[in-house]
């Protein structure tokens, strides 16, 4: 054949128009294509709609009590919380809408959305609400909520056809007042629920503490970088925690009689500790060990001649700090945030010890908190918790040394190994012989170490997975510009680690909301706990079991749901899988 | 300078090396003068990538003694790392850090080894990548860039940290044809300042044109060594003769 060449460049041609298929089409094509397929779905179509007739039937049975529900909120919320502390609990979610105000502001700013895909999703919802309230109307009795069902939902679904037939070409509208209309409708929703003022007013005022502190996240921008107003936020979000959990939750209060001794000492070794990282990290090798040595024979000795805990606790911490410092703080900017590290650690130390031990004066059957609260902090704090106590664990299993591997894997199988139920029952009864007499934990604290070095277990060999995805050639390529082992794993390969398996890390943390669940087996009041057990045997909701799992259900779902949507768009965000 | 190393920065004597049974190096006796470029060739399996990773410790020699710099490999991680940051590595894989920017990339090494300032390093990282010949990267991933434009952002990495010596270890074997000869200028442009290179390579043009002295490897032995002129022109081991005649023949 002879060679022929193409005349270049050829003009770019428009890309084909997408084919427009009438609904038959459609329904042709991919319900009844062929005769088994069209079986399929006729009898998928008859097995469904009576599933859904009967789930209706079941709701809007008039023998459900629905209205048992919003007059046990506070039950759900807290439990046996005293309720004349409540306003403990409404500033622990007042704090978290500020936060969640100033991140969407500093995180979501100037996003937009693509208003076709909102008014989708009104047309969607209308139109569910609308089959519902139609098919409803088959069940036994008419109620209100079927009226609203179908002439709200008809509204909202004619409302939004008409508007995607006014919205021609694509428009995007922004993501805050999206948001604050999808809230304005949830405060509606609070007032038009039969519950008490005293649960609206606070409601609504958390509402408007995320959109106050939304237009504070806005206004800072102005003056610092995103950058930064980044790093203060999330380390609000990570102080809130131990702040709600120790300090709102549970109003601790301060013996001084028992703090007194030993408190002027832990002030001084913090104060001092700065000094001594100075010193080792200017010193030459042999003197910082020397350093080295004398605190590590030290901590020992304090544990020996049994110093008060704070102190010992605050020995070993210094000895890891004194240890870390040729890797963390050669540098004279990296000394500095070291020395903040080591401030902040100190007086967290302190704080816990001073106010976080001891009894509350707010422990109603040996435990104080109870509800979706608990779920939350528990489901919350063992996910945080965990995670470093993962990482560390997965890190000592590809390590070298043969100790640190062979204490991880013992550690993972032995952990993994037990079910959560006896790692409970075990934080629950044996964590008090390792503590001086006289002195307990809560059981939201023993519950949490629990559900923590459980978790922990599961992170780190997910998180090992991830480690083993990272070619040897970034170790190598670390290792050829000289880093150190640390600074290889902190900076190359766990950060790339951790980044492959965030789906995994998410499922591990909806499951770990689910299983917080199971702390009813010591004697906490987690929320399923509250739904099943305790609101029906309450005397004006007696019996209202079904209506409570159902709800409980809804509730898990709905959360679960949503952090399982959030993960997917951090993904998208950093790239997973495109690199 | 040629066969001779009347300043050596780098120096082997009788280096042996196994994986397991099999024996990868059997006796690598050279040393390497300052500001000399070496080309290794050979067949695949002939020991002149363990060589030169085992020149930088990313493999243990396990007989023998290779000093760089005046400073002996041991097993001390003192020693390792400090030799490390004085020799840059390109990789044939290119191996850049996928999690982070072309300038975050050459900044990353200054900053935590060289313990630079954020802005010193990143002035360097600017002047670097200009050097090689792509400033405008600097914010992208390095998935976004061409196999040549990573590689050359991968010496400038290695440039970063001002080593004395560069090796490669086959740095064009994974690009495309037209994008070998964006990294070869780069790499030609570096032995002319004067750097002390030890290249594995297959490209026999840059050999010729830019080396020193060509070592020929086969079965972890330095089997003929010279001037590329004279290495070319009158190969003396039949097993060189072969070789070449296999390299050059098509």
């Amino acid at each position: 054949m002879d060679n022929h060449s193409v005349e270049l460049p050829l003009p770019p041609e428009p890309p084909p128009k997408a084919l427009r298929i009438g609904w038959i089409d459609w329904v042709r094509k991919n319900l009844f294509n062929t005769v088994f397929n069209g079986t399929l779905t006729v009898l998928l179509t008859v097995g469904l709609s009576m599933t859904i007739l009967a789930a209706l039937r079941f709701v809007f049975s008039p023998n459900r009590r629905w209205e048992v529900i919003p007059p046990n909120s506070a039950n759900y919320a807290v439990e046996a919380y005293p309720r004349d502390d409540l306003v403990n609990m409404w500033w622990s979610l007042w704090v978290i809408a500020a936060l969640v105000g100033v991140s969407t502001a500093s995180w979501g700013a100037g996003g937009r959305v693509s208003a076709i895909k909102v008014v989708a999703a009104l047309r969607a919802v209308g139109a569910t609400a609308l089959v519902v309230g139609v098919l409803s109307l088959w069940s036994p009795a008419g109620s209100v909520t079927q009226s609203v069902l179908v002439w709200g939902g008809g509204a909202v679904f004619g409302a939004g056809i008409v508007a995607m037939r006014m919205l021609r070409q694509e428009r995007e509208v922004s993501l805050s007042r999206v948001l604050a209309t999808l809230g304005a409708l949830l405060v509606a929703l609070v007032w038009y629920l039969p519950l008490e003022a005293t649960t609206t007013w606070p409601l609504t005022g958390t509402a408007l503490v995320v959109a106050a502190f939304h237009w504070v996240g806005k206004l800072v921008r102005r003056w610092a970088s995103p950058q930064r107003i980044k790093r203060v936020v999330t380390v609000l979000w990570v102080v809130s925690f131990p702040v709600i959990y120790l300090q709102i939750q549970r109003s601790p209060t301060l013996v001084w009689e028992e703090v007194a001794p030993w408190l002027p000492w832990a002030v001084l070794l913090i104060a001092v500790g700065p000094l001594v990282i100075r010193t080792v990290s200017r010193a030459g090798r042999e003197q910082a060990a020397g350093v080295n040595f004398l605190l590590g024979a030290v901590s020992i000795f304090a544990w020996v001649i049994q110093w008060p805990m704070a102190i010992r606790i605050l020995f070993l911490l210094l000895t890891l700090f004194s240890l870390a410092t040729p890797t963390f703080a050669a540098s004279s900017r990296a000394r500095r945030m070291f020395y903040w590290t080591w401030l902040g650690g100190g007086l967290c130390t302190l704080y816990f010890f001073l106010l976080g031990v001891g009894s509350t004066d707010l422990a109603t059957r040996g435990h104080f908190l109870g509800g979706f609260n608990l779920t939350v902090l528990l489901a919350l704090g063992g996910t945080a918790l965990s995670f470093p106590l993962g990482v560390m664990l997965a890190l000592g299993r590809t390590s070298s040394m043969p100790i640190f591997r062979m204490l991880s894997v013992l550690y993972i199988e032995v952990v993994r190994g037990v079910p959560l139920i006896t790692v409970l029952f075990f934080g629950d009864k044996v964590i008090p012989r390792f503590l001086p007499p006289g002195l307990d934990f809560a059981g939201e604290a023993k519950a949490l170490l629990a559900i923590t070095a459980f978790s922990a277990a599961y992170l780190a060999e997910n998180v090992r997975g991830g480690l083993q995805s990272v070619s040897k050639g970034q170790s190598e390529a670390a290792r050829a510009l000289g880093m150190s082992t640390a600074q290889m794993t902190m900076l190359i390969t766990l950060p790339q680690a951790l980044r492959t398996v965030i789906p995994a890390l998410v499922g591990q943390a909806i499951a770990l909301f689910k299983d917080t669940s199971l702390v009813a087996i010591i004697g906490l009041a987690d929320f399923l706990r509250v739904a099943r057990d305790i609101v029906p045997n309450q005397p004006d909701s007696l019996g209202s079991i079904l209506e409570n799992l159902l709800l409980a259900a809804l509730v898990y779902w709905i959360f679960a749901f949503s952090f399982s949507r959030a993960s997917l768009r951090l993904e998208r965000r950093l790239g997973v899988g495109t690199r | 300078m040629e066969n001779g190393a009347a300043n050596p920065i780098i120096v082997c004597e009788n280096v042996k090396k196994w994986f397991g049974d099999f024996q990868a190096l059997r006796g690598v006796t050279t040393s390497i003068a300052e500001g000399e470029v070496v080309v290794i060739i050979g067949p695949s399996g002939s020991g002149k990538s363990t060589f030169i990773r085992c020149i930088n410790r990313l493999e243990q020699h396990q007989e023998g003694r290779i000093v760089v710099g005046g400073t002996e490999l041991t097993s001390d991680v003192r020693n390792i790392e400090r030799i490390r940051s004085e020799v840059g590595m390109v990789f044939q894989q290119f191996n850049l850090f996928p999690h982070l920017t072309v300038l975050q990339n050459i900044t990353l090494a200054q900053v935590w080894v060289r313990k630079r300032a954020r802005s010193e390093a990143e002035g360097r990282a600017m002047a670097l990548l200009e050097r090689v010949g792509i400033p405008e990267q600097a914010s992208k991933h390095p998935g976004q860039l061409s196999g040549g434009q990573q590689q050359r952002v991968a010496i400038a990495r290695s440039l970063a940290m001002d080593p004395k010596i560069m090796l490669f270890d086959e740095p064009t074997s994974a690009l495309d044809p037209e994008m070998i000869k964006e990294v070869l200028e780069v790499m030609q442009e570096l032995a002319q300042t004067g750097m002390t290179i030890l290249a594995v390579t297959h490209e026999m043009g840059f050999a010729r044109e830019v080396a020193n002295r060509i070592l020929l490897f086969d079965e972890g032995q330095i089997i003929e060594e010279g001037h590329p002129t004279e290495f070319f022109a009158n190969p003396r081991h039949p097993r060189t003769k072969m070789f070449l005649s296999q390299i050059l023949s098509h």
